[in-house]
């Protein structure tokens, strides 16, 4: 119990995401992607009429997962959130919904995410997934660098 | 082969994913851009250990010839070569990664977490999904060749 109160060690978290991306493919070859999932979610509750796909599945156990957590370790009481984002809390909801256009939009655009092409698609050794995330890889940093660097944290 | 199973499946593996995700912080922005500013090692060590893990893992299932736990499938997966929409989408969505310190499964966990600021975030990343399918189809482009949208899914038709 106290393990997981704390931050899971990196050597363990690396070993559970690698894991996570075989087990889905062992499962059903399915690859293992948050941005797949949240779309499958998306065009579910756009047409409710049929059974979840499995997408959408795993995008509702994402959110379980988190609850989840939250309950075992008492960190679940509803709270803003952004831990360190500076700015006022109408800037920061402005800010998250842009950036989350920004991420919605490119992630699919690219046909994946940090988990999606990341781990995923270069633990496949696929070609496209590495150029994916060599490019949002840099750009984070850059951006990162540029916006955040200096602001208090 | 069942529909069934590979839902419930797909849920379970998404709630052990959304439980590491909160587990190993990725829902914290401090974690995100702590690491995008170079100043926490954790997000690159914990990727590169996973990337290994995933890589070793899955050639290893190839090359047993494993075959999948429902259906009994050869273990496959779609070649994913590099195209121009890789290097745009992931250079915004990066972007968009370092502006809010989160990226999808986070954000997703987040929800489950209370954290009331990830309702702002989610209506955006939903609303980038939206525009990014409505462009692809307006302008007749197949969905980027992709792990996550790979020949599992069929190519969407106008």
């Amino acid at each position: 119990m106290r393990l997981i109160s704390v931050t899971c060690p990196w050597p363990l978290a690396g070993l559970l995401v690698g894991l996570l991306a075989v087990t889905l493919q062992w499962i059903d070859n399915l690859p293992l992607g948050a941005t797949g999932a949240a779309g499958g979610f998306l065009d579910w509750i756009r047409h409710p009429g049929g059974a979840p796909s499995w997408r959408a599945c795993f995008f509702l156990g994402t959110v379980a997962g988190g609850f989840l957590y939250g309950r075992i370790t008492h960190l679940a009481a509803p709270s803003w959130g952004p831990n360190g984002m500076s700015g006022s809390t109408a800037a920061q909801s402005l800010l998250l919904t842009v950036a989350g256009g920004f991420i919605g939009f490119g992630a699919r655009w690219a046909g994946g995410c940090t988990s999606g092409h990341g781990i995923c698609g270069i633990g496949r050794l696929q070609r496209g997934s590495l150029v994916a995330t060599l490019a949002f890889v840099l750009t984070a940093v850059v951006v990162a660098n540029v916006v955040w660097r200096g602001a208090p944290q | 082969m069942s529909r069934h199973g590979t839902r419930a499946a797909a849920t379970a593996v998404g709630v052990a994913f959304g439980f590491w995700l909160a587990w190993t912080r990725m829902t914290d922005f401090e974690q995100i851009v702590g690491a995008l500013l170079l100043q926490r090692a954790y997000l690159w060590l914990m990727f590169a250990t996973g990337v290994v893990t995933a890589a070793v893992g899955l050639q290893l299932l190839r090359r047993t010839h494993a075959r999948t736990i429902l259906g009994g499938q050869p273990i496959a997966w779609p070649a994913v070569t590099p195209q121009r929409r890789h290097v745009v989408g992931g250079v915004l969505f990066g972007a968009g990664w370092a502006l809010a310190g989160a990226c999808p499964g986070p954000i997703a966990a987040q929800l489950g977490l209370g954290r009331l600021s990830a309702l702002f975030t989610v209506a955006g990343l939903f609303a980038g999904i939206r525009l990014a399918d409505w462009l692809a189809d307006r302008a007749g482009v197949p969905a980027a060749s992709s792990p996550c949208l790979g020949e599992a899914q069929p190519t969407r038709s106008a």
